[in-house]
């Protein structure tokens, strides 16, 4: 649409409640292309989604609902490292490059350790004898929400193992762009965006062994004796490493 | 989808010019100049955004950054605003990553003069916004008076950049574009031909991303959405 526009002759489109132009938000515009895509905008959660909790599963609870997948965490503590994970299959014979995008956002009701939520690679569905990636923002209590970007790996969904400390503060209460990427053979890329436009990386992880046959979205208390909430705006998976046309390596 | 929308403000309707970013890439009415390393970062334009991802380098030099530049509308005199909407995030909870916007006599660095809005982050990712600039070359600080107005910058705020009466220029800064805190006048001797979105890290090794929602430009103050504080 070009630009520079003169006057009397508005060129934006109205937009449906709250007036003004139709927000073109990543959110709100998948770029296409997607092999897997959940906009969680159904009145239940898909059946594509399988529950793993390697904490125990009556201190989560996942409702779909207003376009949004929530995840409710009672103020019991679950493991240090313990994941409650959405889980579901890539489509079969899927090798890199895939990526898995999502929007997401949370809130604790304390000023404490630890909030966290991301995206996930796994190589099966069992607490044990298998292996997982996954994206890491959490909050520091000494950060006012703010986010540590970490890329971590584990087995079991227990996921205590660091690969890459991606080092970028946002906010939880906010939103943020995410993005799992499976680039090679036992390599992995972490890449987050306040727009969906332009993206800030982690860098690649390679010490995790695992060739991803799931993908998933998850989140914790890791250990903190706090009620949480999570949202998940979308879940989209690309088999692609660049879904946003661009590739930023800082 | 049933998602709620993003409480961005519309656009007037009185606009002179405006680009809401809503293009697959940058409009070629912008033009780029960097007053430090260029490799440090790109714009890139989608989704109602456009922005610039900054890796962790330095330029050495504290007064440089990156600009998308644009002319002023043909005619263009004050009273004249720019109004737009910002946010950031940046590598760590130190000082200094930094939106800056420009009006500029010049669109060529080490040539003209800026008056330059600056906002900056501090700890705990609250934005100074420190206001208004007097910069010459797109690379030197010549004077400034500090506005002392704090938002969250990942959250974004609404600025506008209002040229004045001439020599004397201002800055307003809000959290949702209806009331607006200002800044008092700031005279510096400028007749703007240009407008200008940027960022930098201010020589430190701050990775960031300062990206922006829309600008738009009036040839007079700007409606009155409920109540001005100036």
């Amino acid at each position: 649409m070009p630009d520079g526009y003169v006057r009397g002759m508005p060129r934006v489109t109205p937009r449906v409640g709250g007036g003004g132009v139709t927000p073109p938000d990543r959110i709100w515009t998948p770029p296409g292309g997607e092999i897997i895509q959940d906009e969680f905008d159904d009145a239940s959660i898909d059946p594509a989604w399988t529950r793993v909790d390697k904490s125990s599963s009556t201190y989560v609870t996942w409702t779909e609902a207003g376009g949004v997948m929530s995840q409710f965490h009672t103020s019991s503590a679950s493991a240090g490292g313990a994941m409650h994970a959405l889980m579901r299959p890539l489509p079969g014979g899927t090798t890199f490059p895939v990526t898995v995008e999502i929007y997401s956002h949370g809130t604790i009701l304390r000023n404490a350790n630890y909030l966290m939520m991301g995206a996930c690679f796994s190589d099966g569905l069992s607490l044990s004898g298998t292996n997982q990636l996954v994206t890491m923002p959490y909050c520091n209590s000494s950060s006012e929400l703010s986010m540590y970007m970490d890329l971590r790996s584990g087995n079991g969904y227990g996921v205590d193992v660091q690969e890459v400390a991606g080092g970028l503060y946002g906010h939880m209460m906010i939103g943020l762009y995410q993005q799992l990427q499976w680039t090679a053979t036992n390599t992995f890329v972490y890449r987050w965006s306040s727009d969906g436009v332009n993206w800030l990386s982690a860098g690649s992880a390679t010490a995790q062994a695992c060739t991803p046959t799931h993908v998933g979205i998850w989140g914790s208390n890791w250990a903190g004796a706090y009620a949480t909430q999570l949202g998940f705006e979308y879940f989209r998976v690309y088999a692609s490493d660049d879904p946003a046309g661009d590739v930023d390596t800082l | 989808m049933s998602k709620v929308a993003l409480p961005i403000r519309p656009p007037t309707g009185t606009e002179v010019w405006s680009d809401e970013f809503d293009d697959a890439s940058i409009d070629p009415a912008w033009s780029r100049i960097d007053s430090c390393t260029a490799s440090h970062g790109d714009w890139k334009e989608g989704y109602g955004w456009v922005g610039f991802s900054h890796s962790s380098g330095t330029s050495g030099v504290s007064n440089t950054g990156h600009w998308l530049v644009t002319p002023l509308p043909a005619g263009a005199t004050h009273p004249f605003t720019v109004e737009y909407y910002v946010r950031m995030m940046q590598s760590n909870q130190a000082n200094y990553s930094m939106q800056l916007t420009a009006y500029s006599d010049s669109n060529t660095v080490a040539s003209g003069t800026q008056h330059m809005m600056m906002g900056h982050s501090s700890i705990g990712q609250g934005a100074d916004i420190v206001g208004n600039r007097h910069w010459t070359g797109w690379n030197a600080q010549t004077s400034y008076a500090n506005m002392g107005q704090y938002v969250y910058q990942p959250a974004g705020y609404y600025l506008r950049q209002r040229w004045a009466s001439a020599n004397s220029f201002r800055i307003e800064v809000s959290t949702d574009g209806i009331t607006w805190l200002g800044s008092g006048a700031f005279a510096l001797t400028l007749t703007p031909t240009h407008f200008a979105i940027g960022c930098t890290n201010y020589n430190n090794a701050v990775r960031f991303q300062t990206t922006y929602r829309y600008v738009r430009m009036y040839d007079t103050y700007p409606p009155v959405r409920s109540s001005d504080t100036l």
